[in-house]
Parts: structure tokens; sequence; C-alpha cells
């Protein structure tokens, strides 16, 4: 008796563990399937995001390289036209460099001289060139420049030529005799003064040929 | 002898080569130069130093037998009796072109982008001209932000000068970029542009813009005028003046819808206050010139729209208020010319808040004639009305709170502490690459104010209410 009751017990007990270990096991296995579900809506939740975030990035980049050659482009056309333009400007300056010989250039230093002159407005003034353009201003060139520019200014005006040091660029300067004002139409600055309507006109004449 | 009239013109035409050789004092910014011809306010001089390098300036004030220049490029360098001046006749002109979009300019409109000086057969004057007031459109047209808090309460429209009222380190340029990014007409592909205009900024900033306008892909629509914390101070008087110029080339000659991004303009008030100590002037609020408003006012009004043209110019001007004093001759006088403001709110970005827009001291004020039937939505006007009127008592119930603690807040301020609460967290905040729609806009608003019960609405008809409420 005592001993069938001691077998009952101790299957009651092994049965009490089986059942105990058999909820263990289920718990354990229910615990495994809600973490692969909770890791496999991490895992596309972290896929979906990494796409949206390599989406956002690929539309970043591809605008980005979209606009940088937009931009390159309309660079490039434009150095390409500054280029152009460079050229004509140094052509130009080529060109009257190589007219300081020719006898229709007197002419144009006269009319140089009588602008800076006007616009100086003084009635005594002094002319610094260069040591080449030094030779084509004489006695009767000087005499020629005082009287237009006499007549123009209403005023008497004598101008004399500096004939202490010359200037290392082509053109004219003319200073006033206390060397507080200055006039340059020397070919740099009168480039320079007249950029603007200069490129204008260039880019209106490469305007016209392109269209 | 040539006609008096004559010899004029042709002088006139010629002072623009006279040179003065060696001025009279070098004070800051400022060149005192005697016994010039006479010349005109604003008229545009050229500085030119030993070595022949020229700098640009502006004729500030003349007498009959001196003249102060204000040189843009700053004066260091020069010496008295080697300093030379030109005096242009004419103000300072700036080549306007479409082609100028995509590039960076330093504040006078030179290129800094190591491309070629733009090229354009028209030349304007920086100072602008006065709009004709009886040809100004009234400004109607929505521009959707994708922003809620923007679009939704303060509304933005085309044409309307809408300032940033922010503070040191508050996140007022991711705002900018991402207006300008998002901003769109709703249903219509418009032609538009971006001017920004960069005054005392540093240089991670101002690549900030550049990479967020090039990420976004619209960096060829994009002209930058630069005039960096390291470039003289006294070039951000005309830095804002070149931008607008161009804009206002875009809008009104090529039919462009300009948006002009202005930041910072507190340090292009301390640049008007550095010149007018310079030049002795009596000084109005906190050192600044009694002209401060005047001045803004002469760089806000070129914006908005004109009959006959199809472009426009909307203005979205940042300014930093020093201590985030709103009182501040600055933002004070800045809102007194345009027309709203968004207003910053540091304590709402220190609780991780973006836009940290503060929801009262913000407003539009042309908002009412761009929201409702045919524009938004017919219950945006009420909505936002409703919003702003518990949001205000929202404020109160915390007040309130902060004195007698939350548990004694009765069952409807609790309600109230709620939606504020929501409010911020859900409708105000977004991420700064979030585009909403307006509808989408409004129905997380009306989220927010179901949490109050429907007799706490009274600004909202019933019609929308039945609509709308709870759904």
């Amino acid at each position: 008796m005592e001993q069938k009751g001691q077998q009952a017990v101790i299957s009651g007990i092994f049965e009490e563990a089986q059942k105990k270990a058999d909820e263990i096991v289920r718990t354990a296995n229910v615990q495994i399937d809600e973490h692969q579900k909770s890791w496999s809506i991490q895992k596309e939740n972290i896929l979906r995001d990494a796409e949206v975030e390599a989406t956002r990035r690929e539309n970043e980049k591809r605008n980005s390289i979209i606009s940088q050659i937009a931009v390159e482009k309309k660079r490039k056309a434009l150095r390409e036209r500054e280029a152009l333009i460079n050229k004509l400007i140094s052509d130009t300056r080529a060109h009257m460099a190589s007219k300081i010989d020719k006898p229709e250039y007197r002419h144009i230093l006269l009319n140089w001289i009588i602008e800076a002159a006007i616009g100086l407005n003084l009635s005594r003034a002094i002319i610094r060139t260069s040591a080449a353009e030094k030779k084509i201003i004489n006695r009767d060139f000087l005499d020629l420049v005082n009287k237009r520019v006499s007549e123009i200014r209403g005023n008497e005006t004598v101008i004399k030529l500096d004939e202490s040091d010359h200037l290392s660029c082509q053109g004219v300067v003319l200073n006033a005799e206390d060397g507080s004002v200055a006039f340059s139409n020397t070919v740099n600055d009168r480039i320079i003064r007249n950029q603007s309507d200069i490129r204008q006109a260039i880019n209106k004449i490469i305007d016209s040929s392109d269209n | 002898m040539i006609k008096t009239d004559k010899l004029d013109k042709i002088h006139k035409d010629l002072l623009k080569g006279r040179e003065y050789i060696g001025v009279h004092q070098i004070d800051g910014p400022i060149i005192i130069i005697r016994n010039t011809h006479q010349v005109g306010y604003r008229e545009l001089v050229e500085c030119i130093d030993q070595n022949r390098q020229v700098r640009l300036g502006m004729v500030l004030d003349t007498s009959k037998t001196a003249v102060a220049v204000q040189v843009f490029e700053g004066t260091s360098g020069l010496t008295l009796p080697g300093t030379r001046m030109r005096f242009k006749g004419e103000p300072l002109m700036i080549p306007v072109d479409v082609s100028m979009l995509g590039r960076v300019f330093n504040g006078l409109g030179n290129p800094i982008d190591g491309g070629p000086p733009p090229i354009s057969a028209i030349e304007k004057d920086v100072n602008g001209l006065p709009v004709n007031p009886t040809a100004r459109e009234y400004p109607r047209d929505f521009i959707q932000t994708g922003i809620s808090v923007i679009d939704a309460m303060n509304t933005l429209i085309r044409g309307q000068k809408l300032p940033i009222f922010s503070g040191n380190g508050l996140p007022h340029n991711q705002l900018a970029a991402q207006i300008a990014r998002q901003a769109t007409l709703r249903g219509e592909k418009t032609d538009f542009a971006v001017v920004f205009a960069a005054l005392g900024i540093k240089h991670d900033i101002a690549r900030y813009f550049i990479d967020s306008f090039e990420s976004s892909g619209v960096l060829d629509k994009v002209a930058l005028f630069l005039s960096l914390a390291d470039d003289p101070s006294i070039e951000r008087i005309i830095t804002p003046r070149t931008a607008l110029t161009l804009a206002e080339h875009l809008a009104y000659d090529c039919g462009k819808h300009v948006l002009v991004i202005m930041t910072d303009m507190s340090n292009y008030c301390e640049s008007l206050r550095e010149i007018s100590t310079i030049r002795g002037e009596i000084p109005s609020r906190k050192g600044y010139p009694g002209y401060l408003y005047s001045d803004l006012a002469e760089l806000y009004e070129r914006s908005g729209m004109i009959k006959g043209c199809s472009g426009s110019i909307t203005q979205l001007p940042i300014l930093t208020m020093p201590n985030d004093d709103i009182s501040h001759p600055i933002p004070d006088l800045t809102g007194y010319i345009t027309e709203g403001q968004i207003v910053f709110d540091r304590d709402m970005n220190s609780r991780g808040i973006y836009p940290p827009v503060a929801g009262l001291p913000s407003l539009s004020r042309l908002m009412k004639d761009g929201i409702g039937e045919d524009m938004t939505r017919i219950d945006h006007p009420h909505l936002a009305s409703q919003l702003f009127a518990s949001y205000s008592y929202v404020k109160d119930v915390r007040n309130l709170a902060s004195v007698i603690g939350d548990e004694e807040l009765t069952a409807l301020d609790k309600q109230y502490m709620e939606f504020g609460d929501e409010f911020e967290r859900r409708f105000v905040n977004q991420r700064n690459d979030e585009n909403r729609d307006i509808e989408e806009s409004l129905d997380i608003a009306w989220q927010c104010l179901s949490i109050l019960p429907p007799e706490e609405l009274t600004r909202i008809t019933e019609d929308e209410l039945d609509e709308h409420y709870g759904r």
C-alpha cells in the first residue's frame, strides 16, 4: 500500500513536471514565434526605412548631378564666350599698337588729347605719353591741339608735352600742372572705361551670328 | 565754338575719365575728398590704389568743398596722396540677365565662382525704381510651403514679404532652405527662380544653402550674392540691393516667380549703424540711424506683383533678434513694413520641435485673401482662427498649471493641455524634409482639435464640424 502510494506521488510529480515542461516548451515556442514575428516586422521596417532613405539619397544625388551639369554647361558656354571677348580685346590692343607708325595715328592721338583736355577743363595741362608717341607730338601738333581745345572750351588753353619721362603704355595722360587731377586716355584705360559697351557690342555680334 | 549745351553734355560724359589724385581724409570705410566737380548722391566712384587696382564706392554726402565717399571693399592699403578717385556720373549699375542664375557673385555683383562677368545688354541701377502704388497687383495666390504651421496658420502668399524673426542658434536657415525647396503654387507648373543674398553670414551657412539647393536640383535656378562675415562689412549695404536688382529683372522683365531670401538682415542693420556712426549722425534707438525704417522699407518694398507683369517677387528676409528681443529696433521696424512675420520660439526649439514657430506672435497679414474656397479648402479660415484661439487658451492653462499644478486643473483644462501637446507634437513638429500638402496639414489640425469637446470649437461652423470633427 505504502509502495503504491509512493508510486502515485512520484507519478503525480512526474506528470506535473511533464506538464510544466510542456508548458515551458509551449511558452518558449510562443515566445519564439512572437520574437520571430517582431523581428520580421522590425526587419521589414528597417528595410522599408532603408529603401525610403536610399530613394531619398538617390533622388538627392541625381538632382545634385543634374543641377551641377546644368550649371557647368552654362559656365562652360560663358567661359567660351569670355575667351572670345578677351581675344578680341587683346587683338584690338595689338591692332592699336601696330598703328603707331601709321600716318592716320596722328589724328587718333589728336582726338585723345583733345578729349582729355575737355575732360580736365583746365587752362593749363601737361601731356604724358610713350616714347614712340612723343615723336608724333611736335610743335605744330601742340599748336593744333591748343587751338582746337581753346575753340571748344571758349577759353585760352595751353597744353605742353612732358619731356622728362614717358609712359610705358600706349596712349596719353593729361595732368594738371599742380598734379591734383589727371585724365588718362591710355589704350588700357579707354578699354577698361568702355568695357561694358565693348562687351555688349561684341555680344550683340556673337548673338546675331549664333542666330 | 561748340554750343554750350552740347559742350556741357560732352563735358559731362568726359567727367567719368577725370581722376582726382590724393584724398583729404580716410576714416574707416569713408574717404573725404576736396575740390571735385559737382557730384550726385549715390554716384558710383572708382577708387584706385597705387597698384591701379580699382575698388568701388558710393557718394554718401556732398558739399561745396568736399565729398564723402563710402568704399564698399574697404580702405585698407590706401594712402592719402596715392589714392585716386574717379566719379562715374551714374549710380552703381549691374548687368542683369537670366544667365546669372546658377552663379555666385559677391555683394557688388562681381562673379566669385571662377566664371566670367555676366553678359547682358541690360544694366540696371541697384537702387531700383519706386513702383507706382497703383500699378501693384494685390497678392492673392497661395504658396504651399509643405510646412503645416506656415501653410495652415501663417500662409505665405505670392508677392508677399514675410520675414523670419529668429535668434542665434535657431534653425531659421533650415526653414528658409526648406521653404525654397518645397514652395510651390498648387496645380501650376511655375517658372521660378531663387535669389539668395548672404549678409555677413559664415561660410558654413552659405555652404549649407548651396548644398541644399544642389541636392534639391534647383541650383541652376538660384543666383547667390555672398557678402560673408569675412568680407568688408560695408559691402553688406549694397548686397541686398544688387540681389533685388536681379530679382526685379527676373520677375518683371522675364516673368519668373522669384523667391528672395536675405539672411541675416541684422548684419545689414549693423553695417548701417557702423556707417552712421562714422558719419557722425545723431543716433536713434540703440545707436541705429534715424533712417533705419526708411532704409529697410527701401529694400522690403522691392517685392510684390505689378499689373501686366506675369512674374512676382516674394521676399523671405531672415533676421536674428538680439537677445531674442522682439521689441529691438530691427524686428520692430521690420514688422511695420512687412506683411506679417514668422517668429521662432527658443523654448520650443529646446523641446526638439521643428520648426519652432511660435504660434501666437506669428502672423501673415495677407493670409485672409489667399485661403478658403477655391484657393485652399473651405474650412481653412475658420480652422486657422480656431487653432489660434484654442492654442492661445492652452498658453493660459499652462501658466495656470505652473502655479497650481496639473492635478488641480479642471477636466476641460486638462483637455486643452492635451490639445496643446498634441498640436505641438503632431501639427507644428515635422521633419525638415517632410513636405505636407495643405489637405494633410488641415486634417492633422482637425485631429488635434478633435481632442477638445465640439462645444469649445466656437469659431467653426456646424457643417464644418459635421464634416471634419473626429474623423
